[in-house]
């Protein structure tokens, strides 16, 4: 064989039917298809370098077959694994620069404002229930708004759908619910709330506004940073 | 006898180790250049491979680039300053584990 000989390399029309071949074992993101179909072409290449006959389709199973019974399966799940950790890591980290100076000091009014209400009001309970109730419709109504304003992309990466997802945020929607039970075997004669459930009432609602404000406004808003981080491929297909 | 197994829980250091040594590598470049390395006898397998670079990805020892060659993107990773220190301590880690196991199987008896 000559020194200048060349072997097969997968082509352009073979690239595109491995990104078929990806997406057919339920491999929905675009961020993972591209570095497992480099895998499987350089794989098949690697093949055609000691064995120029065998078919392109042969060559795939080979190489698929390495990745165990399986198939990518576990890759999938591991990479949604560690995505959703680093986007919980992500949401506790602006958490923590959110309570500094000077929004510590509008958080710690919040919650005293929302303490006063429950202790000294009759129906300070029902208005601040009411309030949050109007924050959880108006970040509904957001979120469908944002997601009829994002087209649908061809090109899906797995961090830019938890982002959009809210990392599954409006779960969290119910918790001001449970303290319906609070109040109702919790007030006393006047009809205010005792002063420790007030005082945890206060605390895990302004808690809970500040992660529901970090979800639905702060990181969607700056999800290109955070996305370009994590996909350096990112900038090219927006 | 599954060689591999023996090397299951040493995973991330060989990783850390290899990127030490080359600039930056690709996924398939690394089961190539274990293969090679040890002529054969190890292999580290594709569905143990990725898992495992992600995760070294999510906590920050290693950083990823992103190029395109041969008309498709190729996603290299390499090591971070964490992840020069982390490579530091767990190779000690494993040398240290090896010489326990070194003593437990040739015991000098006095």
């Amino acid at each position: 064989m000559s020194e200048n000989y060349k072997h097969r390399v997968v082509s352009k029309q073979e690239i595109q039917e491995l990104f078929g071949f990806t997406r057919k074992h339920y491999v929905a993101y675009y961020d993972l298809q591209t570095e497992l179909v480099d895998h499987l072409a350089n794989g098949i290449e690697e093949q055609w370098k000691t064995n120029s006959y065998i078919s392109f389709e042969d060559a795939l199973q080979v190489e698929f077959k390495k990745f165990g019974i399986f198939g990518f399966s576990d890759i999938i799940e591991q990479r949604q694994k560690v995505l959703s950790k680093r986007y919980y890591k992500m949401v506790g980290k602006e958490m923590l620069t959110f309570f500094k100076v000077p929004r510590i000091i509008l958080s710690l009014g919040s919650m005293y404002l929302i303490y006063w209400l429950l202790m000294h009001f009759s129906y300070g309970f029902e208005f601040v229930m009411g309030v949050t109730v109007l924050m959880a419709i108006i970040a509904l109504v957001l979120m469908i708004r944002n997601k009829k304003n994002r087209t649908e992309k061809k090109k899906k990466f797995l961090l830019e759908e938890i982002i959009f997802n809210y990392g599954g945020a409006f779960a969290v929607v119910h918790v001001p619910f449970n303290f319906l039970n609070i109040y109702f075997n919790r007030i006393d004669d006047n009809g205010v709330v005792v002063f420790y459930y007030a005082l945890i009432i206060s605390i895990t609602l302004v808690l809970l506004y500040v992660y529901g404000f970090i979800c639905f406004f702060y990181i969607p808003k700056r999800a290109h940073k955070y996305l370009t981080q994590v996909y350096p491929e990112y900038n090219k297909f927006e | 006898m599954r060689k591999t197994n023996l090397f299951k829980g040493s995973i991330h250091t060989i990783l850390l180790k290899l990127l030490e040594s080359n600039d930056k590598m690709y996924g398939y470049e690394i089961t190539q250049k274990v293969k090679e390395v040890t002529r054969g006898d190890l292999k580290i397998t594709e569905g143990a491979l990725y898992p495992a670079l992600h995760k070294l990805e999510a906590e920050g020892l290693v950083d990823v680039e992103v190029q395109q060659v041969d008309g498709r993107l190729r996603k290299y990773y390499k090591l971070t300053e964490k992840g020069q220190k982390e490579t530091v301590s767990k190779l000690a880690e494993l040398e240290k584990y090896l010489e326990t196991m070194q003593t437990l199987l040739n015991p000098k008896f006095s």
